[in-house]
């Protein structure tokens, strides 16, 4: 059947495939890198007039091409909690990953230096503004250290001997020989001015307000365009954004032009749509991607599916115990929320992963209602209401396996 | 100098002339002679193990180690004759890497005490420089020529022999010159910044070079082309005759052999000034090649600056950044500057197609079949005795999800048919009701006192108005586990088309 429909439709479809591809990797790594990937950097260099053209209409995002890498600078349209550097505790670490690439620029290939030598230069460039750096306080080396390795795992800084963990533990007797890579550079993304010319964050991501000849068809105004950059950017990065949640003008069109867009976002990064009452829904189908997926390898994802087929069995048997809110959300009081949550530990809990089934009820609660607000699932409303947005129900897990478990 | 320069710095101390007399003059010496040596030759970054070398091959010291020319060089570096710059080389370690493994450069200042000291010593310059002088001086040869009307026995040899020598250092330097501008390394080194300290001087040195060509060469062409032949001719002959007087160890030519080898190379020295019939001349070569070199070094020199500059900005930038990171004091907030500048995160989204039960862009995702799991066990237990019987086939498992999910879907739609169909009531006129229908009726009225217009869209597209009793009159609820008074409102229900 599958082979059939290959041979059909061959050369459409694996271009279109091959692009979609291209798409996704280039909206969740970093860049892509001729010597790393050279597949995937070969894929996007063909179809680089194709992505940029896309990107740059629909989102306002600009695609970088050079001879030895390719990268997507993606802009949020909304930020949410979790668009961040997981590992940074706080401003301090964002700032000195920043120090880093400053300490980094204008540094040949592979042009070696100490670790010491950097964070004095940082230490001394700081004291110059005021900014009190102590290398001998162990949080100051810890934060140091969160935004090396960062740096590290970028492959902006290379480490030939030497653990910044060590230094960031014991400070001054240890260090580290990094080299420099070109890539540094890229790290910071382009702004139409220059960054010293932005006085708000907000600046920062307003959509260019320009009529590009591709997407001017008489009849659009820019600030069409600009909505419409608004809208592709949040659908294209988060897992779903209900109708309640767009401002009004944005909420027109997405309603008014959801079969473009479901197509638009089929065709180019193979995210299936599909139009709800509370919202339009994308989920991706294949099994792995390169984008983070729901539900995650976390225990927290499973215990979340649970309640949900728990909660479905609870509505089907008594449909209006719970109130549900005129945006679609059901809403329960934290006590019912975590009555469930119990009730499921008495049921599974032998399944469930030693810290789960150790936890309070309460804090066990608190870890889920995080886990919903991480994926737009749901959230808790002051100290007694758990909402649980619509795209909640669309799980139900189950411990029902078929025939022996392995 | 500049006269119009402050006149401290006529009292000033010069610490780069400290080497010519410090005690250990003579390493000194030695190694800034090297420097300079490699300098003329374009070789300006040396690594202290070459300069080690190249000190002990001239043999002028004794005992001096590798580690005392290292320190020589630091004290160098101190007193501005050097500047340094790691190693490009890689280190594989950080003790190597301690190992100062250095380059040093020539600072200009230093360049111009050693040229002094050369021209001091009169010593002949090193090969690779453009002197305008040369074709200055050959100049005065050919004027010599065209000027002198009788050769006195041996002048036109001699003559002859210098204006050779001239021609051909001339000729070589030149090319020697240009070529080492267009190799790897020359071009490797236009890409460093430390380029820039030297293309003033290269290029001033280049353009003086063409003023000289343009200048010189011109009134060389118009001598050559408008001087009588003869004129040449008779040099020439008077060159022969010169040379037959000498004694040679050679098969004896004939007069007329060397004197056609005389008129070749002739010719070629005239050629080279004013080209042939569809050759133009070396000169204007050269003048093109020299124009080419400035122009490019001029260019490259732009990148660099270019790039500087660029950098700078980027180092700007990322200092602004840092310093606005810092103005933060939450890290919702940092994460906020961090996505929206660095971009840092993959996209999210959910995995998993349900069924599709209908195809009305109204339904619910509440009323979608949902996406079905099988979890996986997290514990060291796998199966509990007595578990569920697991459903043989998905399907019929997730047709009985179905059905009891409509059927419960249904009851809730009867309790609404039943209130719409009536389409308005009073508290009053209600009978006993259920759980569910309190559940509705409350909520509703909830809602609906806490909406100003008193009227509400419930998401099953119904509308909802509440009208509040004219004078107070209360009324008495009865649920199946009690009875609620409440003011006896008027409800109005209508459905509407969902947007």
């Amino acid at each position: 059947m599958r082979r059939i429909r290959k041979m059909a439709g061959g050369t459409q479809e694996r271009l279109r495939a091959e692009l979609q591809q291209a798409a996704q990797a280039l909206l969740n790594r970093p860049w892509i890198t001729k010597r790393k990937d050279p597949e995937m950097f070969l894929l996007v260099k063909s179809h680089y007039e194709k992505l940029r053209d896309w990107f740059h209409d629909h989102a306002g995002f600009s695609l970088i091409v050079t001879r030895s890498f390719a990268k997507l600078e993606k802009i949020p349209g909304s930020w949410q909690p979790w668009m961040r550097i997981e590992t940074f505790h706080g401003p301090r670490d964002y700032a000195l990953f920043a120090y880093g690439l400053w300490y980094l620029e204008g540094r040949g290939e592979a042009e070696q230096f100490l670790l010491s030598e950097m964070v004095d230069a940082i230490r001394e460039h700081l004291l110059s503004l005021d900014v009190n750096l102590d290398w001998t306080l162990y949080e100051h080396r810890l934060s140091m250290a969160r935004a090396l390795k960062k740096l590290r795992e970028l492959d902006v800084l290379v480490a030939v001997e030497g653990e910044e963990s060590d230094w960031a533990r014991e400070g001054g007797n240890h260090n580290v020989l990094y080299e420099a890579s070109p890539m540094a550079r890229y790290v910071l993304r382009r702004f139409p001015k220059d960054l010293t010319a932005y006085q708000s964050m907000e600046e920062l991501i307003a959509p260019a307000d320009q009529l590009l000849p591709a997407a001017a068809d008489p009849g659009t105004g820019s600030d069409v365009q600009v909505r419409r950059q608004k809208i592709f950017r949040r659908l294209i990065q988060e897992p779903v954004v209900y109708d309640w949640q767009w401002p009004d003008e944005e909420r027109r069109y997405v309603q008014t032009q959801r079969s473009w867009l479901i197509e638009q976002m089929r065709n180019m990064l193979n995210l299936e749509g599909r139009r709800f009452r509370e919202g339009l829904l994308f989920t991706w189908t294949d099994v792995t991607g390169e984008m983070e997926l729901f539900p995650t390898l976390a225990g927290e994802s499973d215990l979340l599916m649970l309640l949900a087929g728990e909660i479905r069995r609870i509505l089907h048997k008594n449909p209006g115990i719970f109130e549900k809110d005129e945006q679609g959300n059901l809403l329960l009081t934290r006590a019912e929320f975590e009555g469930i949550l119990s009730r499921s530990k008495e049921y599974h809990g032998d399944y469930w992963s030693k810290g789960h089934r150790e936890k309070t009820s309460s804090l066990l609660a608190d870890e889920l209602i995080a886990h919903l607000r991480e994926w737009n699932l749901g959230m808790q409303e002051g100290v007694h209401i758990v909402k649980l947005y619509p795209a909640f129900m669309r799980w139900n897990g189950t411990y029902d396996w078929k025939g022996q478990a392995e | 100098m500049n006269r119009r320069q402050t006149r401290e710095l006529w009292t000033k101390p010069v610490p780069e002339t400290k080497y010519l007399n410090a005690e250990n003059v003579a390493r000194y010496r030695l190694i800034l002679r090297l420097f300079y040596e490699n300098h003329s030759k374009l070789r300006y970054w040396l690594k202290a193990e070459e300069v080690y070398a190249g000190v002990m091959s001239w043999g002028l010291l004794d005992d001096y180690s590798l580690e005392q020319c290292q320190r020589d060089l630091e004290t160098l570096v101190e007193w501005k004759n050097l500047t340094s710059r790691h190693d490009g080389g890689r280190a594989t370690t950080i003790e190597e890497y301690l190992r100062k493994r250095f380059r040093y450069q020539m600072t200009p200042y230093t360049i111009e005490i050693e040229r002094m000291l050369e021209n001091l010593e009169n010593i002949q310059g090193y090969g690779g420089s453009l002197e305008p002088t040369l074709l200055e001086r050959l100049l005065g040869y050919i004027k010599r020529v065209r000027d002198i009307p009788e050769w006195p026995e041996g002048e036109a040899l001699q003559l002859w022999r210098d204006l050779q020598n001239s021609f051909r250092q001339l000729h070589e330097n030149a090319s020697d010159y240009l070529a080492s501008l267009q190799t790897g390394r020359a071009e490797e080194l236009m890409l460093t910044e430390q380029f820039l300290v030297f293309k003033d001087t290269l290029t001033h040195y280049l353009r003086n070079f063409v003023i000289g060509l343009q200048r010189h060469g011109g009134q060389m062409e118009a001598i050559l082309q408008e001087t009588d032949p003869e004129v040449w001719q008779a040099f020439l002959h008077a060159v022969v005759t010169d040379e037959a007087r000498m004694p040679s160890l050679e098969e004896s030519i004939t007069v007329e052999e060397r004197m056609d080898r005389r008129r070749e190379e002739w010719s070629i020295f005239v050629q080279w000034f004013t080209g042939n019939g569809h050759e133009p001349s070396d000169v204007i070569f050269l003048e093109r090649a020299t124009k080419d070199s400035i122009a490019k070094m001029l260019k490259y020199a732009l990148a660099i600056q270019e790039k500087y500059k660029w950098g700078i900005s980027r180092k700007r930038e990322l200092d602004y950044l840092g310093q606005w990171f810092l103005s933060l004091d939450d890290v919702e907030e940092a994460h906020r500057l961090g996505a929206y500048t660095f971009g840092l995160y993959r996209t999210r989204h959910f995995q998993g197609e349900g069924e599709r039960t209908s195809d009305s862009a109204d339904l619910s995702m509440w009323d979608e079949m949902p996406v079905i799991r099988e979890l996986k066990s997290r514990s060291r237990v796998q199966r509990k005795a007595g578990s569920t019987e697991a459903v043989r086939d998905r399907k019929e498992q997730q047709e009985r999800a179905r059905q009891a999910f409509l059927a419960g879907k249904a009851s809730e739609d009867e309790i609404l048919r039943k209130w719409v169909a009536m389409g308005e009531f009073s508290m009053s006129q209600l009978e006993r009701l259920t759980l569910p229908e309190r559940k509705f009726l409350l909520l509703w009225i909830g809602r609906c006192m806490a909406s100003r217009s008193r009227k509400i869209r419930t998401p099953d597209g119904l509308e909802i108005r509440l009208q509040e009793p004219e004078n107070g009159q209360r009324a008495k609820l009865v649920f199946e586990d009690g009875v609620l008074d409440l003011p006896d409102f008027r409800m109005f229900l209508k459905e509407v088309t969902a947007q």
